[in-house]
């Protein structure tokens, strides 16, 4: 199995998820020839994919399926990235991860108005109980799930995922000042559906 | 920020997703994605998957394996005579470097039950350091063959194998520690000037203005082989080297193999933790116990021992490791090779006592390709020990001292 290993080359920087994004240069054209370097870069990144994946799709077993797919969409098409910088990678990662957290959602669509059923099942006994987060996920994955998958990006990526604005700006490929009009718009449709969902739960 | 996104900023924080890692998938993945990493094309894996199922090349990979953890015994060296004082300052410079990188590529036709042209090649990347040991990383068709680490500090050798998820765990005297800290690539810089070579004048590798020298001696890697052509160009400007190639063959020239080290990167400065083995809870332990002593001539006994019980009596034609390697294929089709890596150190332990041997002028001969375990008589091995007396090992692996005028007796009778 590859281990984590660091190799240090004097540049360090800290991103605001609290990356370490040491020697990343090196490592990115290292592993554009050599896999031992490619899977290290596979293990700096997996978390927050998989990470991504879980505040979108709210389920572990897809979240894990997609993650796969982001991962051997990336290692084919690694040759296509042009970037040098680790931190342009993980850019890179979450533009895929979003592509196919969406494909996922669209196929699975027809599917989730089977599983709403069983969901609310699960969700009034979970409301039974006394903990406040799994009523807050339930009500947030119902309210998340509800908005279109453009919206759902980036609130996940701003709010769950912690990226600045110019940051979802590459990730999706647009201006800054449309992402940030974008997450105006998701915000207010989400706040009407948490209101109306919490009002629902009282 | 406006409040409702501080409201929904506080309200995200609260909620609590099932979000730790699996490290099982994560591995898993990993696999998969170091399997499509060489090529994008889906029939990649699956095609690796079925060479992997083959007895032999589950056996050409162990062994490929094991003798790059032997190697490592090998690069000892001694003091650099007759050489010009450049090419001795050159291998006195790699020395004293603290770190390196490279890369070398293995490419071996010749293999037991390989077509005859099937040539099998291995990538691997070479982290080497003065104080904390070596770490080679090995990739065959994008997957991890092996990553095999010297730990000098802990006095340890293990060998992961990532595609059978499972490990080796040597441990190694103080004796060889310090062998191995003078045992790697510097040390083959050092063998060139050591072992007498021939100017190659410059060439232009790479944009890079090179200087050459040619070596014509196997023990450069330490007996591996039966012969050895290798070629060393340094940087004119550096000093350091840019290449190292070998030709070699072994086993009457059936087997060919050729090394190129590469990519070298002198001036890396390394974390310690790269050198420090992340075993996966769910890999298995294989083999645990000490390297064979290339000092000790039990060594020797039980690797040939092991080898005659494996043949039904043979020994192996040669005592380099890639002849051994080859015969060994012969007697193992049918065997899992991972179930057999404790029996194959042993064995390749035997070819490092005997390259030892010839490494320290011992005037060593070897006749496996005479002698059988029914020739209680006749000898099978002999090095000197004194001016005048001989150590004997008899087909039966007997042994005994001898002088020159009694061995000289001994030897013709294995002619007749």
């Amino acid at each position: 199995m590859i281990v984590d290993t660091k190799v240090k080359t004097g540049v360090s920087e800290i991103d605001n998820q609290g990356n370490n994004f040491e020697n990343d240069g090196q490592l990115i054209s290292n592993a554009r020839k050599d896999p031992a370097a490619f899977a290290q870069l596979y293990r700096r990144h997996y978390e927050a994919i998989f990470g991504y994946c879980v505040h979108r799709l709210f389920e572990r077993q897809a979240a894990e399926d997609v993650t796969s797919t982001i991962f051997l969409r990336a290692v084919e098409n690694f040759w296509r990235f042009s970037g040098n910088h680790e931190k342009s990678f993980r850019n890179w990662l979450y533009t895929i991860a979003s592509n196919a957290v969406n494909d996922h959602l669209r196929r699975s669509a027809r599917r989730r108005i089977i599983f709403k059923t069983v969901l609310e099942e699960a969700g009034k006994e979970l409301c039974e109980s006394n903990e406040e987060s799994p009523e807050n996920l339930l009500l947030l994955k119902d309210a998340m799930l509800s908005l279109k998958p453009k919206y759902q990006t980036i609130i996940t990526l701003r709010f769950f995922e912690n990226l600045k604005l110019t940051e979802i700006a590459e990730v999706l490929g647009k201006s800054p000042g449309t992402v940030r009009s974008q997450l105006a718009r998701a915000l207010a449709k989400l706040e009407r559906k948490l209101s109306f969902a919490r009002r629902e739960v009282q | 920020m406006n409040n409702y996104e501080k409201e929904f900023e506080s309200f995200a924080r609260k909620v609590n997703f099932d979000d730790t890692v699996d490290i099982k998938h994560r591995d898993k993945l990993e696999q998969l994605l170091l399997e499509n990493f060489a090529s994008p094309r889906p029939q990649q894996s699956k095609v690796w998957r079925i060479i992997m199922k083959s007895s032999f090349t589950k056996l050409a990979a162990a062994a490929v394996i094991i003798i790059a953890v032997l190697l490592g015994l090998h690069y000892f060296g001694g003091s650099i005579d007759g050489a010009s004082v450049v090419w001795a300052d050159i291998a006195e410079k790699v020395q004293k470097i603290p770190m390196v990188v490279y890369k070398m590529r293995t490419e071996m036709t010749g293999l037991s039950n390989m077509p005859k042209d099937k040539v099998t090649t291995m990538e691997t990347v070479v982290y080497n350091s003065l104080e904390f040991g070596e770490r080679q990383d090995s990739v065959a068709e994008g997957r991890v063959l092996s990553q095999n680490y010297r730990d000098m500090p802990n006095k340890l050798i293990i060998l992961v194998q990532p595609l059978a998820k499972q490990y080796m765990k040597m441990t190694l005297t103080d004796q060889q520690v310090s062998k191995f800290a003078q045992s790697n690539t510097r040390e083959i810089v050092k063998h060139y000037v050591e072992f007498g070579y021939t100017k190659l004048g410059h060439k232009n590798i790479n944009g890079i203005d090179a200087e050459g020298v040619e070596v014509n001696d196997v023990r450069v890697l330490g007996g591996t082989f039966e012969t050895l052509k290798g070629q060393l160009w340094v940087d004119a400007k550096t000093q350091l080297p840019l290449l190292m190639e070998f030709d070699c063959t072994a086993d009457d020239n059936s087997v060919h193999t050729k090394l190129t080290m590469y990519d070298f990167k002198w001036s890396e400065e390394l974390n310690r933790s790269i050198f420090e083995p992340n075993i996966p809870s769910d890999y298995k332990l294989t083999v645990q116990g000490k390297m064979p002593d290339m000092y000790d001539e039990a060594t020797v006994f039980t690797g040939l021992k092991l080898f005659a019980q494996m043949s039904g009596g043979k020994y192996p034609s040669s005592m380099s490791m890639m002849t051994i390697v080859k015969d060994l294929g012969q007697y193992m089709k049918d065997k899992h090779a991972e179930s057999n890596q404790r029996d194959m150190m042993d064995i390749g332990g035997a070819a490092m006592f005997y390259a030892t041997l010839v490494k320290e002028k011992k005037d060593a001969a070897y006749y496996g390709n005479k002698v059988t375990a029914a020739d209680s008589n006749t000898v099978l091995m002999r090095w000197k020990i004194s001016d005048n007396e001989y150590r004997v090992i008899y087909g039966d692996l007997t042994a005994e001292n001898v002088s020159a005028e009694r061995l000289s007796k001994l030897e013709a009778a294995i002619s007749k």
